[in-house]
């Protein structure tokens, strides 16, 4: 059987001058999509690189546990395999100087992939993702595609791993609106159809609302509040929860 | 009064490499637009759509292929001396990239002040309190105006942006996707300080951008970019409905208000069910039933 609940408990994350995550508790179950939203700065994208243990240089995990359905695990066997990452800025997140194809590659020979059959695979992904063009992007370097189509590559990457988490920082920051509405549909239809777990780190409560199940909302390296979106909306317990949902509002009153 | 007018305006790009040139690619066709003062604008496209070449045209960074923007009168690309002076005290511009706009190596106090050395008489210690007022008016504080632009986060670089276009009190700010790099809770207590600005001394706005909801806050008239032409204008109002498709395109794509999924079946959270009430079907259909009607 599939794993079914990828869990992190007590992550910790210290620098030089101070703790910068205090003990974080997450929970991805398949098919659902957990929000992380908090303020800038409250260590949202801290945590979600800690539960890969893939912080920058200067930042140490000094405590958290992975656990799938309740197994312990390490983080070097989650990376690209059970989980993967998308990050913020899709352009700094490719190798400049290879292809797209050249990415896709590597990724598939991680899985034992090769040849034909990853080729194949790669356009199956592709096509997943909603890249028609596909020979044009598989020959393309980063800088010669737009953030929204090197987003879905990131996307297309992490299918190709078949992970069954994701974990994903910010997405749709750098996306014009459509390209964000594209980007949470293709999100949403993988968590439905193909059963995805989903982090999704974001500081927009409208993501939130289209996409989340259950939403932790963070603030200066703690989790204060974690519920059903649907409760949150209701009633919100935090203060940043509350101050996030009325500056939401204010800006969607005005919406037909 | 109408502060800038723009007639018929055209532009286009030449293609290709510096050696293998390609043609030209019209980027904008047929451009008509009057801004007047103390009103805000929002001019709304997706990504391609001409709308920070439209910008740069209004500011006279670039000259038209065809047509032209003019300012009192006169056409803002042949402005010079004092009269150019004077433009430039009337319209500013704030791009996108904070950290691309600022010296990396002048404090943030010595940039803001940089409009009010080159475009005003003011004295040091008069330059001095206005760059505090701008610091403290936007969100900022004192201190920040001795820093460098990489001590500070990516918010309070686009802040003292802002702060610096409105230092020598122009007429006109062009928001060049100014606030799309900004939380929303940020993007909201700016939107509000430049709104009480508007009131306060009558200041025009231009806000580029992407994010209809954004433009519906803050804005009087929406202007609807696509491929370089203007396809739809109109008031905004509270039920604004764009005709065109590519204006119901970007309504579509708003984010909800609330949430719209149902709570998900198979993991039913313990308490789902006491919880359950308190989610009106009066709440949901005042929220989409609205959404969908249009």
């Amino acid at each position: 059987m599939k794993p079914s609940v990828l869990e992190v408990r007590g992550l910790r994350i210290e620098a030089q001058a101070g703790v910068l995550v205090h003990g974080v508790d997450l929970q991805l179950r398949r098919g659902e999509v957990c929000t992380l939203v908090g303020a800038s700065g409250s260590g949202k994208s801290l945590s979600c690189l800690g539960v890969l243990d893939l912080l920058p240089p200067g930042l140490v995990r000094t405590h958290g546990q992975l656990l799938l359905d309740g197994q312990p695990l390490a983080a070097s066997n989650v990376r690209g395999c059970l989980a993967s990452l998308v990050l913020q800025n899709p352009r700094s997140a490719f190798n400049p100087v290879r292809n797209m194809a050249s990415h896709g590659l590597e990724t598939l020979r991680q899985r034992g992939i090769t040849g034909a059959a990853a080729r194949a695979r790669m356009a199956h992904c592709l096509d997943a993702v909603g890249l028609a063009d596909r020979e044009r992007v598989l020959q393309s370097f980063a800088f010669q595609l737009s953030g929204g189509m090197l987003q879905r590559m990131m996307i297309a990457l992490a299918l190709m791993a078949e992970s069954p988490f994701l974990l994903a920082d910010e997405p749709t920051s750098d996306l014009d609106a459509l390209s964000q509405a594209r980007f949470l549909d293709l999100l949403m239809e993988l968590v439905q159809v193909h059963g995805l777990g989903v982090l999704l780190v974001t500081h927009d409560m409208g993501v939130v609302a289209r996409c989340a199940d259950q939403v932790a909302v963070m603030e200066a390296g703690r989790i204060v509040e974690c519920q059903p979106a649907h409760e949150l909306f209701q009633s919100p317990a935090s203060a940043t929860a509350r101050t996030l949902l009325h500056a939401h509002q204010i800006l969607c009153r005005s919406q037909p | 009064m109408s502060l800038l007018h723009v007639h018929h305006v055209g532009h286009r790009y030449r293609t290709g490499g510096l050696l293998h040139k390609r043609g030209w690619l019209q980027v904008l066709d047929g451009i008509d637009l009057q801004l007047h003062a103390g009103e805000s604008i929002g001019l709304l496209g997706s990504s391609g759509s001409g709308k920070s070449t439209l910008a740069r045209l209004l500011l006279g960074l670039e000259k038209p292929a065809q047509g032209h923007v003019s300012f009192a009168g006169q056409d803002v690309s042949q402005l010079r001396g004092e009269q150019a002076r004077d433009f430039q005290r009337t319209v500013q511009l704030v791009f996108q990239d904070g950290p691309g706009a600022f010296n990396p190596r002048r404090s943030i106090g010595w940039s803001i002040a940089e409009p009010l050395r080159h475009l005003t008489d003011m004295d040091e210690a008069g330059r001095q309190a206005r760059t505090l007022e701008l610091l403290v008016e936007l969100g900022l504080r004192a201190e920040h105006a001795q820093r460098l632009p990489q001590q500070l986060s990516g918010g309070q670089l686009q802040r003292a942006n802002i702060a610096r276009a409105l230092a020598a009190s122009p007429q006109l700010v062009v928001l060049d996707e100014a606030l799309s790099n900004l939380d929303r809770l940020l993007q909201l207590q700016v939107l509000q300080q430049l709104e009480a600005l508007r009131q306060r001394s009558g200041t025009a706005f231009v806000l580029i951008s992407h994010d209809l909801s954004l433009v519906q806050y803050f804005c009087q008239r929406v202007v609807l970019l696509h491929n370089g032409r203007i396809v739809e204008q109109r008031p905004v109002t509270h039920d604004l409905c764009f005709a065109h498709p590519v204006g119901r395109q970007l309504q579509s794509a708003m984010l909800p208000a609330r949430p719209q999924k149902e709570p998900s079946a198979q993991g039913l959270p313990t308490g789902a069910g006491q919880q359950l009430p308190l989610y009106t079907p009066e709440s949901l259909s005042l929220d989409c039933g609205h959404r969908l009607r249009r």
